[in-house]
């Protein structure tokens, strides 16, 4: 197996790495039997590294090298490898792919899982789709096309329980202008996007995670600093520019965010149920004085939400982290909602929850939008874009490759869209 | 052979108990270490807790080790809270005493005490608070290590206050590194000639107490130290600016400490700066210690406090009674900080002890990967 973040002892170098619980390996540690073991990996593979540097001294793909050396070295006759290729640049990922091969030419087998077609369709032999923890099909390489598998990944059974209505006043509340961001590592994932988000409508936004989407969403928030571009947003009829102002002021100018990370951006998991719901509304006139909290007021304007919502509790004063994912997605909801917002950045709002939550959260979408609400919807579920959107944008690398109209959109071209300059 | 099966809790056990439990084995290991040099625990017993806590001076004693620890022990709730790890109580406590002694000597020494005993502590607690400020800036505009700074502006205090004492504010009389003794003007009143509390000091810290307990919890304020302390990153995305909050933290956790540099100098006897590790004598670090038994609570803080000055006092008894030296008070101090480490651990997981005989078992578990 090897892990898709590697999971290494930092402070030791390579070598204490591989030995660390390798079987009957006695009180001293075999250090220089595996060192010649190591070599002799290295000449039949061509796997370079360094057995004596420590793990912090290694980039992402010579951590992942180790890894392989760790499982070569237990004899492994079988590799396992979760999502290598997302912290690989080409190069490597081309080297990875090699080592692959020439491991199975040996009568060796290799599990690779992956969530990019094209690298699906370029190393392997057979490919197995699976949806929803579902085996949908098994077809061997020579046989699959893009098209074929990207209909087996996102299904093609559309089933539109909620009934959504066209409502579309055609004033643009957010204008997103040639936005360009940066992630964590500093480089450049968000290139050169521009959009407007209407009032009444769900704005869809297609894309295999990790385009640029999260950056995204955390620049319109203000949780990212914008390298280039500009954002506004509509106050009073008027665009006013929000790039460089903080959540604080966003907030104020009616942006709502449903955070795709809901543990670390949407609650306080050690604060209260009551005290979540406040956030965000601390410095609100009903519920705070000069120095004070008005507790009672809080409480009693709590409740209703918690009914309204039903989000289901103990009591007010249990904390946030002992709810449940759909719990806790409601609790969200109900403190994202009762801001009356005028946009919704919604991030992957349904990831994870049971299937009753999922609908729940759905309709709500739907119903905000047809009071007026602009709703930017970021998921990966297709189904689920298709069933609320009123438009879909689709991202790759970073960039728009295309904004359609519902009607005009199929989950054949979003798909082709979404893999465009990955299929080759 | 022994298994231990160790298991996260679902509902740690609360602070209250872990705390009332770790103050009880930690008086046991300190008396069993006592009763290996040959002191009879049963008058030990005696001598160190009973004795005096049934005589007054006995209880001025605590409560002159507790308020400075209460003090510092609020100050540091208020960083710890904001998720600020202030490890420099110790220095902020004596920016507090630095500015007291200049109020002192120097800036008003022939005002009325009504006027002079106020400023002390206002400008203490701006003193100590802008001491840890500069550790909130550092830590909110570069993300520079708070543990760090703040352990490193103690030693900066440390030599700030030797520099004076030996230095410009040295006492020409008696040559000795301390300054001159404070007009009366500039003493704290205590309660009476046999129960040496300052009776200001007293006020504010059981006020101070009840201030951050309605500052934590009911105000807006508190609301944001608590929401970023444990969870920075929603605090941030639904609008409470982290940096707004850290240095309010620090600045009000630097603060408290400085009251209690006031105090160690304006309420000590004779009331005069003297060489800093008899100004803040390591109640900035006991502090800690305060606010961590108390579960971060500040009414609680008054009762560790109390509790903690009660070690204080028990340590000098045994030293006097059976001339073991100064290290009693650190053995009850250190083996409490031992027992509420594992505490902290044990309140999170569960672990039970399994008798078996198969070796078999073992070797295969540990082997595997």
């Amino acid at each position: 197996m090897v892990p898709q973040t590697p999971k290494l002892a930092s402070s030791l170098s390579v070598i204490e790495n591989i030995v660390i619980g390798l079987k009957n390996s006695g009180i001293i540690m075999p250090i220089r039997k595996i060192r010649k073991k190591v070599v002799e990996i290295h000449k039949k593979y061509n796997i370079i590294i360094n057995p004596d540097a420590k793990i912090y001294q290694l980039s992402a793909a010579e951590q992942k090298r180790v890894e392989i050396i760790k499982a070569l070295i237990r004899g492994a006759k079988i590799l396992i490898f979760d999502e290598p290729t997302t912290t690989l640049s080409p190069p490597e990922k081309q080297e990875l792919f090699r080592f692959m091969r020439r491991f199975a030419e040996e009568g060796n087998s290799v599990v690779f899982i992956t969530h990019k077609i094209s690298e699906a369709l370029e190393v392997s032999d057979r490919i197995t789709v699976m949806r929803k923890g579902k085996v949908i099909g098994t077809v061997s390489t020579k046989d699959a096309t893009p098209s074929l598998l990207t209909r087996w990944m996102f299904g093609t059974n559309l089933n539109l329980e909620i009934s959504s209505n066209k409502v579309n006043s055609g004033k643009i509340l957010l204008k997103v202008v040639d936005l360009w961001v940066r992630n964590d590592a500093k480089e450049i994932v968000v290139k050169g996007i521009s959009f407007d988000l209407l009032s009444g409508e769900i704005l869809g936004v297609a894309g295999v995670a990790g385009n640029g989407q999260k950056e995204l969403v955390e620049a319109l928030v203000g949780l990212r600093p914008v390298a280039r571009g500009k954002i506004f947003v509509d106050s009073e009829n008027n665009l006013v520019e929000i790039t460089r102002l903080p959540p604080k002021i966003r907030i104020k100018y009616g942006i709502s965010f449903i955070p795709d990370d809901r543990i670390r951006y949407g609650i306080v998991p050690d604060m209260s149920i009551m005290e979540n719901l406040l956030l965000g509304f601390h410095n609100k006139k009903e519920f705070a004085g000069a120095f004070l909290l008005k507790w009672a007021e809080i409480k009693k304007w709590a409740e209703k939400l918690v009914e309204k919502y039903r989000i289901v509790t103990p009591d007010l004063n249990t904390p946030a982290k002992y709810l449940s994912g759909g719990n806790i997605q409601r609790l969200i909801l109900a403190r994202e909602m009762a801001r009356n917002p005028k946009i919704i950045i919604a991030a992957y709002p349904t990831l994870g929850l049971d299937a009753f939550s999922t609908q729940y959260i759905r309709n709500a979408l739907v119903k905000l939008k047809e009071k007026g609400v602009g709703i930017l919807l970021i998921s990966e579920d297709l189904d689920e874009l298709f069933e609320l959107s009123d438009r879909i944008m689709v991202m790759a690398d970073g960039r728009i490759k295309g904004i359609l109209p519902k009607e005009k959109a199929s989950i054949e071209i979003v798909g082709k869209l979404m893999t465009k300059g990955d299929v080759k | 052979m022994i298994r231990f099966i160790i298991r996260r809790r679902e509902h740690p056990i609360p602070y209250s108990h872990a705390s009332l439990i770790s103050i009880f084995v930690s008086i046991l290991i300190s008396l069993a270490i006592l009763t290996m040099f040959g002191i009879n625990p049963v008058i030990a017993v005696w001598e160190a807790f009973i004795y005096p806590l049934i005589s007054g001076y006995g209880w001025s004693g605590v409560l002159r080790n507790a308020l400075p620890l209460l003090l510092c022990g609020i100050g540091l709730i208020i960083a710890f809270r904001a998720g600020v790890w202030n490890i420099g109580a110790e220095g902020q406590m004596l920016l507090g005493a630095i500015v007291a002694t200049w109020i002192a000597l120097y800036f008003m020494p022939d005002k009325p005490a009504l006027i002079v005993i106020p400023l002390m502590f206002l400008f203490g607690f701006i003193a100590g608070g802008v001491w840890g400020l500069i550790a909130g800036i550092l830590k909110s505009k570069w993300n520079v290590n708070e543990v760090l700074t703040t352990m490193m502006l103690n030693y900066v205090a440390y030599q700030l206050v030797y520099y004076l004492v030996m230095g410009p504010w040295q006492d020409p009389v008696t040559n000795y590194p301390v300054t001159r003794p404070f007009p009366p003007s500039a003493c704290l009143p205590k309660i009476s000639r046999t129960f040496p509390v300052p009776i200001p000091t007293l006020i504010i810290g059981i006020f101070s107490a009840f201030f951050v307990y309605i500052l934590l919890l009911h105000s807006r304020l508190g609301y944001e130290i608590r929401a970023v302390g444990s969870n920075p990153d929603a605090a941030k995305a639904y609008g409470i600016s982290y940096e707004k909050v850290v240095m309010i933290a620090m600045f009000l956790s630097g603060g408290f400490a400085g009251l209690a540099g006031v105090n160690a100098v304006a309420g000590a006897i004779p009331a005069q700066l003297r060489r800093p590790e008899q100004v803040s004598r390591g109640y900035g670090f006991i502090a800690i210690l305060v606010a961590w038994l108390a579960g971060l609570h500040p009414i609680a803080a008054i009762l560790t406090s109390i509790l903690m000055g009660i070690f204080f006092i028990a340590g000098s008894s045994i030293e006097i009674i059976f001339h073991t030296g100064v290290e009693t008070t650190n053995l009850f101090i250190g083996s409490l900080l031992l027992v509420l480490s594992v505490a902290e651990t044990l309140r999170h997981y569960s672990i039970r002890v399994k008798f078996t005989s198969s070796l078999f078992k073992i070797s295969k578990e540990s082997s595997g990967e």
